[in-house]
């Protein structure tokens, strides 16, 4: 038990260190919403990759691990009905040339505007970890409050070649500028 | 009959009420049916409307395990009045059942369940199961029920209404009716709703013309019964003249004089008639006697005039009757009667430049009990005894009368019975004397041998119907008698037997049988064959057929037709002895039977003598040309016939 809380103080030191902080509950909340939201997609199946939703995990180098836990936590969450393919890739790693179903995105300074870009371009949809991130042009985000709440960024989701079932904008919050 | 009470306007309304009713009740039944149907099918829709609402965001929720909101939309739910109960299954596992606490429990409610598919896929992925409250259902059908209600007691005092107004419309049709059931033709009758514009006031109308065109029916009805009772009084009144007054004379007759005899107390009956009447008919014609009869009913009134009760009635053809009013003596109605037969006997009626005098007899009787059928008989008893009038009497002996037709009745039975009737045989001869013939004469023997002569039988067996059997009697004993000897004979017949086809058939008969057909003449009276001309006639031929031939007897004797007399084709003429009796002294009488000989040679007929009771008749009547003679002077009527002997004694 000591031993076991001595490597997690160990793997959460650096992270504390040299990482943003991310809320862990928050984290595993949005980790299996986020599968389950992209099959609310009815344009889903055109966009699969090899026949697998691909989910990128957009990290700065400093939120590896996290990107990684987060992997975890997608896969263990499942996709489905369709097979679920979670990758964790930095954001230099990403280009126009990236392919894939979904990102999400981790905190970063510089690199989530132009992931937005990327995506509605390539009509991938995205998910951020930060609420404000919404402002630059993330799609979706989740908060944590006296229930769980899933924000959608409205004024962008024309830009976004999606098509959700009705019932999801029931129960999302829309962010508009 | 009894008669149905319900009223028109009932039958109208209730019939209306029942079909009415009839078709609410149909109509309740499949509206009831239905709506209670649709009204559950309603609340079934809703809370499957209200399932299926939630189902999607809840299917979100679950897929997205999102399971505060999932509390939340099962608080929603349960907030719902209606939903009492709410369960929610994820998977297999129930994540929220609640039911909500002070509900009627599920009997006032139904289940929904709808199934949760994940979002965007068929998959199922839970399970929503909604307890749904019935009440609302049930509130449905409490309202539906009780509008039911309202409306069916509207409608039923709509019908109340309605029903009053339909009586209310048709209630002149009773007035009518009863005004109808009271109508007699004196009557006017005001029919209710005349003129109106409408079926009533149509029949009313009608009923008025009706009523108009009856009362003048009626006055021409009773126009014309008056007019027939008129024409039935004065119908009466003729027929009742006719019935009691004579025709002819104006007089009361027979049935007024049996009337008055009915309703009088006391008084006598005298029955006039006139002698010989038929031959004054023969004689001068029946207008004539017509006229003698007014003009003597005409004499006999004033004759009366002076005594106010005595009335004049005419019985028959030649019979008056005289009714006295008052009690009369025996004598006085003796002597009343002679001076009535004194005055009507010196009367001269003038007909045609004639003077007839007629001579009557009178039969009078003073007992009003029977006093019609007295005088009658007393009547007969004075013209039986030629008297010119008689009054009935218990001392006429009429009983007497009647015991000895009764008497001669028997012997008369007891001849034909015994066989003794017997011929008697009356020779007749020639102008030279020689014996030309004999008349054959009826004679009975009686139970003791005593021969009885026709004048006291013949007239008895005529009434008692034996006459024909005489007659039958005597032609076969004389056709037998005269079947073996050559001689003439005669024999005498009635009309009555001439009238009857068995006497006449039995007579042709025993002609032929005896084959006396050339030798047998019947005799028949010269009245008789004149009252009877064309049924005489009709037996003549017959007989003519056969070879006989035909005598008339007491020619003469009355007013006969001399030319119509002798188209009967006749052989013999008999002169009535009236004529000859005193042919010796009677110069009338020799210029008649001059006449009459004179006449029947021309017609080639012989003529007969009768009542030769002398030499001198016989010698006159020979003088005048008379063929045959026969009487008691040449001989009398024997049992047997005369011998040569005797014949050559007779002449």
């Amino acid at each position: 038990m000591i031993r076991a809380l001595l490597v997690l103080s160990l793997f959460l030191l650096p992270l504390s260190l040299w990482s943003y902080n991310y809320d862990t509950l928050l984290l595993k909340a949005q980790a299996s919403l986020f599968p389950k939201l992209l099959q609310l997609d009815r344009e889903i199946r055109e966009k699969l990759v090899d026949g697998k939703m691909r989910c990128l995990i957009a990290y700065e180098p400093s939120d590896e691990a996290v990107a990684l836990k987060l992997v975890e936590l997608m896969r263990r969450a499942g996709g489905g009905g369709i097979a679920l393919d979670v990758i964790a890739m930095p954001y230099d790693a990403i280009d126009g040339e990236t392919r894939a179903t979904a990102i999400y995105t981790l905190r970063s300074e510089s690199q989530i505007a132009r992931i937005g870009e990327i995506a509605m371009r390539h009509a991938i949809i995205t998910f951020t970890y930060d609420l404000t991130d919404l402002k630059q042009r993330m799609l979706f985000s989740l908060m944590l409050e006296k229930n769980a709440v899933l924000y959608l960024n409205k004024s962008e989701l024309e830009h976004y070649k999606v098509d959700f079932v009705d019932e999801l904008y029931q129960i999302v919050r829309f962010i508009d500028e | 009959m009894n008669k149905r009470s319900s009223s028109l306007s009932r039958n109208i309304v209730w019939s209306i009420v029942l079909i009415s009713l009839m078709v609410i009740i149909a109509v309740f039944a499949v509206y009831e049916k239905t709506n209670r149907k649709a009204f559950y099918d309603i609340e079934v829709e809703k809370a499957r409307l209200i399932a299926d609402t939630i189902a999607p965001t809840l299917a979100l929720n679950i897929y997205l395990g999102l399971d505060d909101k999932i509390a939340q939309t099962a608080r929603q739910l349960i907030d719902n009045p209606n939903v009492l109960g709410v369960k929610i299954v994820r998977g297999n596992e129930t994540v929220y059942d609640v039911t909500k606490t002070g509900s009627a429990g599920t009997l006032d409610a139904f289940k929904v369940s709808k199934e949760i598919l994940q979002p965007n896929s068929p998959r199922k992925i839970g399970l929503l199961e909604l307890t749904y409250s019935n009440l609302h259902y049930k509130d449905l059908l409490d309202k539906y029920t009780s509008m039911s209600l309202y409306l069916t007691l509207i409608l039923a005092a709509l019908f109340v209404l309605y029903g009053v107004y339909i009586k209310r419309l048709l209630s002149p049709l009773r007035e009518i009716a009863s005004l109808v059931g009271r109508y007699t033709p004196e009557t006017t009758i005001h029919f209710p709703s005349a003129g109106e514009d409408n079926e009533i006031g149509l029949i009313s109308d009608a009923l008025h013309d009706m009523q108009s065109a009856i009362a003048a029916y009626d006055r021409q009805q009773k126009e014309m019964n008056l007019l027939l009772e008129q024409k039935v009084d004065e119908k009466t009144e003729e027929l009742r003249r006719q019935l009691y007054t004579d025709t002819l004379t104006g007089l009361a007759n027979r049935q007024s004089l049996v009337e008055e005899i009915g309703r009088m107390e006391q008084g006598a009956l005298l029955i006039l008639n006139i002698d010989a009447f038929k031959e004054i008919n023969d004689f001068f014609g029946h207008v004539a006697g017509d006229a003698i009869l007014i003009e003597l009913g005409e004499r006999l009134n004033n004759l009366i005039h002076i005594d106010s009760n005595v009335t004049l009635y005419r019985l028959s053809g030649d019979e008056f009757a005289l009714l006295i009013a008052q009690e009369m003596r025996h004598e006085e109605l003796e002597s009343f009667a002679k001076a009535l037969v004194h005055n009507v006997e010196g009367m001269l009626f003038s007909y045609e430049q004639n003077d007839i005098g007629i001579r009557v007899t009178i039969g009078a009787a003073l007992q009003v009990k029977g006093v019609l059928e007295k005088a009658d008989i007393a009547l007969k008893v004075a013209r039986k005894a030629r008297r010119p009038y008689a009054v009935y009497s218990k001392e006429m002996k009429i009983e007497k009368l009647y015991q000895e037709n009764m008497a001669w009745v028997s012997t008369l039975r007891y001849a034909i019975e015994n066989d003794t009737v017997q011929p008697y045989f009356q020779p007749f001869f020639s102008a030279d004397g020689t014996l030309a013939g004999y008349e054959c004469l009826v004679r009975l023997i009686d139970s003791e041998g005593e021969l009885a002569l026709p004048g006291s039988f013949l007239e008895v067996a005529k009434q008692s119907r034996h006459a024909a059997e005489l007659t039958r009697i005597m032609v076969r004993k004389c056709c037998a008698y005269f079947a073996q000897n050559d001689t003439l004979f005669s024999v005498n017949l009635s009309v009555q037997d001439m009238l009857d086809d068995h006497v006449v058939a039995y007579i042709k008969k025993s002609v032929l049988e005896y084959n006396v057909a050339d030798r047998i003449v019947f005799e028949i009276l010269e009245s008789e064959g004149i009252e009877n001309y064309r049924e005489v006639g009709r037996f003549i031929a017959e007989m003519k057929v056969l070879g006989c031939r035909i005598a008339i007897d007491d020619f003469g004797s009355g007013y006969s037709n001399f030319e119509h007399l002798m188209q009967l084709d006749i052989d013999y003429i008999k002169i009535d002895g009236s004529l000859i009796r005193n042919l010796d002294v009677d110069a009338n009488a020799r210029v008649v039977v001059e006449t009459v000989v004179g006449f029947a040679k021309k017609l080639k007929i012989q003529t007969v003598a009768e009542y030769i009771h002398s030499e001198a008749v016989f010698e006159t009547a020979k003088s005048l040309g008379v063929d045959r003679f026969q009487g008691f002077y040449l001989g009398k009527p024997e049992a047997e016939l005369l011998t040569v002997m005797q014949v050559e004694e007779e002449v």
